[in-house]
């Protein structure tokens, strides 16, 4: 059975990660206006794509460009041709990066900026606060809220940082239960947080949240 | 006492020290580190105090890390200590995670160690309740309580 939907309920990056983590192989249709645009997936990879005119990683960024439309996720349908050879995961970040620069609202950049951040392994959800503590933008509306939290542990890992003479930490990791949480200064007077699988081992995600937020 | 475990971490390269506290903030050991007792002091209770604010929130941390540029401070918490280690080098992280895991078996093992401990045993917010608190911790801490 198709699964069928609105832009505007689940997001296309969110869709293209739902069926990598999968590992599906299958076709996914988006109708905006009366364009179409097609998604090929096998075994978990953005093999094929087609938004007119464009074609395979281009079509994808286009894609993500689409803030409505619907979509229909058939499985099992194979892609007629090879046009993609990108990681999907590297396709979604550099996709978003590209959109990045249309992108005007606080409000859209943040959202975007959570997006991409989605798109590294293992992360579970996403925040951004402000130095007070209160929730600026959020990946998950029912994640528990402890903004406080993380604003004292951002300004007592400065005032480390300034105890050894060397400023602001750059990362800041902890390590509790089953989730891992990252607090990283953003821009001048924002935190953005990152719940991750403790399973994961930060050293091999270090570098893609460095990407993502750059 | 704890020191020869505290030995096991500073052979390992580019670690600048280690030292351990307990959650009322007392220095119970350390190495030779690059700063005086006063700053060991403070940087502890920095620590604890984010250590006690998760506490509050029914969160247990475990490990606690601060990432600098080329500058690492890397924190593990037992139940009523815990043992902070500075490094210089991200290299020899892995090799500094598994060895302080081994650091606090060793001492949870070690039964002067944990008779001194007894002494100290205060709930992981201890930080949070009690010493010089700036105008900014005063008001994130009531808003967690």
């Amino acid at each position: 059975m198709a699964l069928v939907g609105d832009l505007k309920d689940l997001r296309l990056p969110s869709l293209i990660q739902l069926n990598c983590m999968e590992r599906n192989t299958a076709k996914m249709t988006i109708a905006y206006g009366n364009k179409y645009g097609f998604i090929y997936f096998d075994d978990g990879q953005v093999v094929h794509a087609e938004f007119d005119p464009e074609m395979g990683e281009k079509a994808v960024f286009r894609l993500l460009t689409l803030e409505d439309g619907k979509f229909k996720v058939e499985s099992g349908i194979r892609a007629p041709i090879k046009s993609i050879n990108t990681s999907w995961n590297n396709l979604l970040l550099d996709g978003l990066h590209k959109i990045d620069s249309f992108v005007e609202s606080d409000e859209k950049k943040n959202h975007y900026l959570l997006e991409k951040i989605f798109t590294v392994r293992g992360v579970r959800s996403a925040e951004l606060i402000n130095l007070e503590g209160e929730r600026i933008a959020s990946s998950n509306s029912s994640e528990g809220d402890i903004g406080y939290v993380y604003a004292l542990t951002f300004y007592e890992a400065n005032k480390t940082g300034n105890l050894i003479s060397n400023g602001n930490p750059q990362f800041i990791s902890i390590a509790a239960g089953s989730v891992r949480h990252i607090v990283i200064p953003y821009k001048e007077d924002l935190i953005l947080i990152i719940h991750l699988e403790i399973k994961i081992k930060l050293d091999l995600v270090l570098d893609m949240i460095k990407k993502a937020i750059s | 006492m704890a020191n020869k475990w505290l030995d096991e971490i500073i052979n390992i390269r580019d670690v600048e020290g280690a030292f351990l506290i307990s959650n009322r903030g007392k220095l119970i050991e350390k190495t030779q580190l690059p700063y005086d007792d006063k700053a060991i002091y403070d940087l502890g209770i920095r620590i604890l105090r984010v250590i006690g604010s998760f506490h509050l929130k029914a969160l247990n941390v475990t490990e606690l890390e601060l990432y600098w540029d080329k500058y690492y401070i890397i924190c593990k918490n037992s139940a009523d200590f815990t043992l902070i280690t500075l490094c210089k080098s991200s290299k020899i992280l892995s090799l500094l995670r598994i060895t302080l895991n081994i650091t606090i078996a060793n001492l949870l093992e070690d039964k002067k160690f944990i008779k001194l401990l007894r002494s100290q045993v205060a709930d992981k917010a201890f930080s949070l309740k009690k010493g010089d608190f700036e105008e900014f911790e005063k008001k994130m801490i009531s808003k967690l309580k």
